[in-house]
């Protein structure tokens, strides 16, 4: 039957480890299979927080035999003047187990060829799988015990069967065997098995649904079973408890009405984020006063009991500090910012309220479909929930609540919503597009003022220390300029941001911002854009600091330079003419204009040159990587004309200057797009 | 009515006798204020090390910060903490853990007891844990962790952190919701009759009264102490076994010697750990005072947190030099 079954029992695994964690043991083991010439024909994998199983059918019983073919030493340290083997040739054949005779020569080495005969799978899979154990890799490791290793939690376990004998290998102190384990509640006992049909069978028989897809499918049916109106099941949180489960039940739970005017955000949170629990909503879509819950273990009443304990301390919890704030409007909330210090050198939550407000004013102008009042009302009240009771006590709903009680005080709802959404472009979808404008409108303030604020006051990022979240503060910017197409790139917005602070009477240092914002944001596109070969990044960021923090202007160059990465005949045609002007002007020669307009045509004497810049002066405004590219592509053919049949550096400085600022304003249209001399040539 | 409650001390009772029944033993609270049941240096220091540690403890620990004057039914700026340390981590700590919420009243076969992802950092401490929070009916009942870092040091071997709150799994087992209204400490008196006059008390001071230019003074006094107690040269008297302050009269070699032999016998390093670890507490407690009273920015909070780290780090790698014979042997 040629089986191999592994189950790797561990102590729980963290929910978001677990598929990755199955699939990538999987995957190490097969990849080893075939690497010891054991591959097999089919395989499989599943798991559950307790264990990873991986399977594989078809290995063949062992190894083949196969030849090994070393090098040896060089001929002329192999045989002395006469032919004869020298003692480093002996020494040499020692080594291998061969006879001088059994060599064979090729070039200038000996070569021994040895015939390796296969080992048995039983014995190769020991180690393949203790390697694949070994090889797994995780987010967060730990140690544990008296263990050197390290893993995502400890090994319990270890089944390992092929063809149904135990695969003698030992993890730390946990030694293979045949014997696995049934839920930790409900079914603690131990069984044999060997076979990947046999354990999954006896593990439903103890309880424990191993393959998630079956799990995720008894939670939905459960949740839908047991509730009275529509559970909402979330993508993330149904994974979540596919992989906080081994034998996952639904409860349906209830909570008491005096709770239901708590802000939809806090009975969500409490619920679905710190609970797991599935809210309950009528066919409107409105909260019900219910919850189902997904258990592991234990029994129904005991286990509603708890859930509904702890979700109405949590609601209580709420609840305090909602009836606290109510007693309050928005506008005794952003007063009392004023005592809330953002930074001590940059003041108060409230000064930066001020800030935001006359910001996002400004901003409204580049963006489409905000009005400048809106996005000053938003930016005015955008913080004044950070004192609040309830985000006090809920920072995540940060936003949310400041949305709630907008709303609650009858502001436009494009307004309320642009709170909720202002420190997420994630976070929700506004129900139309003029809260989203609205939204990134604030968010791009909010990041603005806080990356020339601590950046201006020496508060940079280094290594692992970023306490403020500035590398998230320039990814939100460089994202949500795209989102909006911010065609300013965003230094005029932080040299508005710097003003302001001025007028508040705090000073920051322009150089410092500059730099620092530079330095970020060089390392967040290469992180963004991932997908684009390092030489290319590289050479669309060689540029000005204006152009760096243009997102557009840099995507557009990345997006250029992909495309003529893949030419290596147009790359090394458009290097011909930088190179020149480059070597050139390295030696002090004058080279002329750089704007094709300006190039003496009448001095250029080539029939060659003047039709390259004919051409050349045909292309328009470059709006895109691919007009760039196609111009690049109609001059390529004059260029290489133009070369062939005209020397550049002739005696005639007339001439010699004329034909150098042909390629000097080449170079410049050229270097719009990036600096192409980054761009590293394939199989070079 | 209340026949079948389980009171405050009921609980430590039980959880008293089952982590006594592992093996461990039974210890007292420590007496400096500290955040939590990890302060102590019975698992700050005692983690370090390679020899065995068994202990459980209840600690009172206070977070100034999480003080609600006494309005919020369960949380308080001072409370328990049930501690239990196992250097190394047996295999079936998890299992005994188990045994542990068994013993103490919950029918494990009854609940859902599930053990989700949570990791633990106090970066004051330079220290940190990978485990989880267990959770009984959704409700986090225990903190469960792999040490792995104090001071900024590995823990090898690793021991497993167990730290309950007691007046939460009253709560939970009775069924209640206040520890002001509804939890006993006792048959006779209740929690409310032992503490609210502590709490509220020091809510009042915490948020409203600490003078903190004192404070701050005081952060920095105790910072320098404890630097200078650390600094201070003790050296073990060869005739009486004990400390004394100054330079030993030993050659180098005879105390070299003499320092093997009380660090093989457990009496520790030549150092004043113990009173630099003490003060490093008071500077974090203060800390938490002042950052209750909102006295501390943003931007000084690393700052703070950075220099409380160096002290305890000090501390740390001064208690570490006991075992220095005994790792160097061994590798």
């Amino acid at each position: 039957m040629s089986h191999l079954l592994l189950e790797l029992g561990c102590e729980e695994l963290p929910a978001s480890f677990v598929r990755r964690s199955f699939r990538q043991l999987h995957d190490e083991v097969v990849s080893r299979l075939e690497a010891e010439n054991l591959a097999c024909v089919s395989s499989g994998c599943m798991g559950t927080p307790r264990r990873l199983i991986v399977w594989a059918d078809g290995i063949p019983a062992r190894q083949p035999d196969s030849t090994k073919t070393q090098r040896g030493p060089g001929l002329k340290a192999a045989y002395d003047a006469e032919g004869n083997p020298t003692k480093a040739l002996e020494g040499f054949c020692r080594s291998q187990g061969v006879e001088v005779a059994d060599l064979t020569q090729e070039g200038d080495y000996v070569w021994v060829n040895k015939h390796v005969p296969g080992r048995p799978a039983q014995e190769v899979l020991g180690e393949i799988l203790e390697a694949s154990i070994r090889a797994l890799t995780f987010d967060k490791s730990m140690r544990w015990g008296e263990s050197r290793m390290r893993f995502a939690r400890p090994i319990r376990w270890i089944l390992a069967a092929y063809d149904g004998a135990v695969v003698d290998f030992s993890v730390e102190t946990v030694q293979a065997g045949l014997m696995s384990r049934g839920h930790r509640f409900y079914s603690p006992g131990q069984f044999e098995a060997t076979t990947k049909d046999s354990l999954i069978d006896q593990l439903r028989a103890a309880k424990v649904e191993p393959d998630p897809e079956e799990r995720a499918a008894r939670i939905v049916e459960g949740a839908h079973g047991v509730a009275d109106g529509k559970p909402d099941i979330q993508d993330s949180l149904l994974d979540e408890n596919v992989f906080l489960t081994e034998w996952p039940t639904a409860i349906l739970g209830s909570f008491s009405d005096q709770f239901m005017d708590l802000p939809e955000a806090v009975l969500v949170t409490a619920m679905a984020k710190h609970e797991k629990f599935f809210p309950v909503r009528d066919a409107s879509g409105k909260l019900t006063p219910h919850f189902v819950s997904i258990r592991n273990a234990g029994q129904d009443d005991d286990v509603r009991g708890g859930n509904e304990w702890v979700l109405n301390a949590r609601f209580n919890d709420a609840k305090f500090f909602f009836d606290e704030d109510r007693k309050r409007s928005l506008d005794d909330f952003l007063a009392q910012t004023s005592r809330m210090t953002f930074q001590e050198k940059l003041g108060s939550v409230r000064n930066r309220a001020d800030r935001i407000a006359k910001l996002a004013g400004a901003l409204s102008a580049s963006i489409e479909g905000v009005d400048r009042a809106k996005a000053e009302k938003a930016g005015l009240y955008a913080k004044a929930d950070l004192s609040t009771g309830l985000v006090n006590e809920l920072p995540a709903l940060q936003g949310k609540v400041g949305a709630e009680y907008a709303a609650r005080e009858g502001f436009d709802p494009s307004i309320c919503e642009a709170l909720g959404y202002q420190y997420d472009l994630g976070l929700c979808v506004p129900a139309d597009s003029e809260s989203k404008q609205l939204g990134l409108c604030l968010l791009l303030a909010d990041q603005i003022d806080k990356l020339a604020g601590y950046l201006g006051i020496g508060q940079i990022p280094s290594g692992s220390s970023d306490p403020f979240a500035l590398r998230r503060a320039v990814t939100l910017l460089i994202e949500s300029s795209q989102e909006i197409g911010l065609e300013t790139g965003f230094w005029p917005l932080i040299e508005k941001a710097q003003q302001l602070y001025a007028e508040q009477n705090v000073n920051l240092d322009q150089a410092q911002i500059r730099k620092g914002l530079v330095d970020l944001a060089s390392g967040r596109y290469p992180v963004l854009w991932k997908n684009y070969r390092y030489d290319v990044l590289e050479a669309a960021m060689t540029t000005d600091a204006e152009t760096m923090l243009d997102p557009l202007a840099i995507k557009f160059r990345v997006e250029a330079m992909a495309k003529l990465a893949t030419d290596s005949n147009l790359l090394q045609t458009i290097s011909r003419p930088i190179n020149i002007v480059n070597a050139a002007v390295g030696k002090g020669i004058d080279v002329g204009a750089d704007d094709f307009s300006l190039v003496p045509e009448g001095c250029l004497d080539s029939a060659e040159g003047a039709t390259l810049l004919r051409e050349a002066r045909k292309l328009g405004t470059v709006r895109s990587a691919e007009e760039w590219f196609n111009g690049a592509k109609i001059l390529a053919d004059p260029i290489n004309k133009f070369f062939d049949a005209t020397m550049i550096m002739v005696e005639d400085a007339s001439v010699r200057t004329a034909r150098l600022s042909l390629l000097n304003a080449l170079r410049a249209w050229f270097e719009i797009a990036g600096n192409v001399s980054k761009i590293v040539v394939e199989g070079s | 009515m209340k026949v079948l409650m389980v009171t405050f001390q009921e609980l430590v009772r039980r959880l008293n006798d089952y982590w006594s029944s592992q093996g461990c033993a039974i210890l007292q609270p420590y007496d400096v204020e500290v955040g939590a049941g990890t302060k102590h240096p019975s698992t700050s220091l005692r983690v370090l090390g390679p020899e065995p540690w068994n202990v459980a403890y209840v600690q009172p620990s206070r977070r100034p910060a999480d003080g609600r004057y006494t309005r919020n039914p369960q949380r308080s700026q001072r409370y328990y903490q049930y501690q239990v340390i196992m250097k190394p981590s047996p295999d079936d700590i998890v299992d005994r853990y188990i045994g542990s919420l068994d013993a103490i009243g919950f029918d494990t076969s009854k609940h859902d007891v599930r053990l989700v992802e949570d990791d633990w950092e106090d970066q004051a401490a330079g220290a940190s844990g990978v485990g989880w929070e267990v959770w009984v009916d959704g409700t986090e009942v225990t903190q469960f962790t792999f040490f792995q870092q104090m001071g900024g040091i590995d823990c090898n071997p690793v021991c497993a952190e167990i730290t309950y709150g007691p007046e939460r799994l009253c709560l939970m087992l009775n069924r209640q919701n206040s520890f002001w209204t509804d939890l006993q400490w006792n048959e006779t008196l209740s929690y409310k009759q032992v503490d609210f006059q502590l709490e509220m008390q020091h809510n009042i001071y915490n948020f409203d009264v600490a003078d903190t230019d004192l404070l701050f003074k005081l952060f920095e006094m105790y910072e320098a102490e404890s630097k200078r107690v650390l600094e201070t040269e003790v050296h073990w008297n060869k005739e009486f076994g004990i400390l004394e302050v100054g330079a030993s009269p030993l050659a180098d070699e005879e105390r070299e010697a003499l320092r093997a032999e009380h660090a093989q016998a457990g009496d520790g390093p030549e150092a004043l750990v113990y009173p630099a670890f003490d003060l490093a507490l008071k500077c974090s407690h203060i800390f938490n005072v002042l950052d209750a009273r909102g006295a501390v920015s943003v931007t000084e909070r690393a700052a703070f947190i950075n220099r409380i780290r160096g002290r305890v780090r000090a501390a740390c790698l001064r208690h570490m030099e006991q075992y220095k014979a005994q790792l160097q042997a061994k590798s």
